[in-house]
């Protein structure tokens, strides 16, 4: 048993964005899978839990105009099961396939995934390659950030005290796009990714316009995003060379900690070559990098 | 404080207080008594607590009691009262249980794979034992057990 606090179940988004406004030590609860293990650690000791799983406009996916709307209350199984997300936005929900086990996707939400912000977050590269937004509402009204703003490091994101993510915006392309989500981790089974990294490209037929984003996890606090890489990969015939310079460029830009568990920095770092290649490789077809 | 919550526990309606910070599993060892379930790791990764809830197998150590509100349980003990599953069959045929720790997680995990299809892959097979950890067996038996299953 835990140490004790109060729990409230809010119907609507209203009641649970005045109770939050309200109680200084509130914590969302979502899907729980990080919450209750937080709490049980003493990691986080909460006065008041917020369960919103009883406010039903949080859990569903749609297509508006310009974007996907993903609630924040959607779980990892509803994420892969979505007809929305094919397509160029396969990668997120192959991310959300492959996360922790069966039970837990059932369980786990993209929000929390978000706001729990694991260096190795399986939905954040996607996210942040897809050029996701999130939105915070309050009492006091609404924002929206991107991913790659909102995200600050492990477990630290922008969000205030007051506020509660209710849905992530997945801008819709229009042009030809296609991207790829690669993780490693120490067992085949159930694991936390060691390294992972996403890549988006749209207009890949087309060298002069292609627009090459990429995103890689756990080299840094926070998602990390090469972007010299990407400027330098996306209008040119992509050779060896090129790899090895992107390479370097990184290498010099990251820096993995001595201390992770999972993997050493010189494995990250050997890592970053594979996923760049072979991402290019599965976006793009066979290049000639050897 | 206590609230109240009122569920469905292997078919039977049931009514219990509880305080906030009990959990799910908490509830049905301690409070409903059925010791099925069993605690592991306690952090989502053993797979020994699962059950059924709704329909879909979940981690009852990571599932407040409170949340359990309105809903429909399924433990070790209301899959077949009254004689063994296929798979709890297979389970033995196949000495795939040596401690027996980690059986009713397997075996929930299973319940809720059959259900889905009847005929599951290998690849389905591995994936629903993934969140399942078992130190005695080396799965293999596990694994035999599940496919002795599928292939009926």
């Amino acid at each position: 048993m835990f140490l004790p606090f109060d729990y409230q179940s809010p119907k609507s988004l209203k009641e649970c964005l005045k109770l939050i406004s309200e109680n200084e030590n509130a914590h969302i609860l979502a899907g729980g899978t990080d919450l209750i293990v937080n709490i049980r650690s003493g990691k986080i000791i909460p006065q008041l839990v917020v369960d919103i799983k009883n406010i039903s406009e949080l859990s569903d996916i749609k297509k508006t105009d310009n974007y996907i709307e993903i609630g924040s209350l959607t779980t990892m199984n509803q994420i892969t099961k979505s007809s929305l997300l094919k397509g160029a936005y396969y990668l997120l929900s192959y991310a959300a396939s492959i996360m922790g086990c069966y039970e837990i996707r059932n369980r786990a939400t993209i929000g929390g995934n978000i706001i729990n912000a694991s260096p190795g977050a399986e939905t954040l590269n996607p996210l942040v390659v897809l050029s996701a937004k999130v939105v915070l509402e309050s009492t006091s009204g609404q924002r929206i950030l991107s991913i790659e703003e909102f995200v600050c490091g492990p477990n630290k994101t922008e969000i205030k005290k007051n506020e509660l993510l209710t849905k992530i915006l997945i801008p819709i392309v229009n042009e030809e796009a296609d991207g790829v989500y690669m993780r490693r981790q120490r067992v085949k089974g159930m694991d936390l990714a060691s390294v992972n990294c996403a890549i988006f490209i749209t207009n890949k037929s087309d060298i002069k316009k292609r627009k090459i984003k990429i995103s890689f996890g756990t080299v840094t606090p926070k998602p990390y995003r090469p972007i010299k890489v990407e400027q330098l990969l996306e209008n040119n015939k992509i050779t060896k060379n090129l790899i090895l310079e992107s390479v370097k460029i990184i290498n010099s830009e990251i820096n993995p900690r001595t201390t992770s568990l999972r993997a050493s920095p010189e494995y990250k770092k050997f890592m970053i070559e594979y996923f760049l290649v072979e991402g290019l490789k599965k976006i793009l077809g066979e290049i000639n990098v050897n | 404080m206590s609230i109240k919550i009122q569920f469905k526990l292997n078919g039977e309606e049931k009514n219990f207080y509880v305080k906030p910070n009990m959990t799910l599993l908490e509830l049905i060892r301690e409070k409903a008594h059925l010791t099925g379930t069993k605690h592991g790791c306690g952090n989502g990764e053993c797979g020994a607590c699962t059950i059924i809830m709704n329909g879909e197998p979940v981690r009852s150590c990571l599932i407040l009691a409170v949340e359990a509100d309105g809903k429909e349980i399924i433990t070790i003990e209301g899959i077949s009262p009254q004689n063994l599953t296929e798979l709890q069959k297979a389970f033995i045929d196949e000495g795939a249980i040596q401690c027996g720790f980690c059986t009713p997680g397997f075996i929930m995990a299973g319940e809720a794979l059959f259900k889905k299809t009847q005929k599951p892959s290998d690849d389905e097979i591995k994936e629903s034992l993934s969140g399942h950890l078992c130190r005695c067996t080396g799965y293999e038996p596990i694994f035999n057990a599940f496919k002795k299953v599928a292939k009926k």
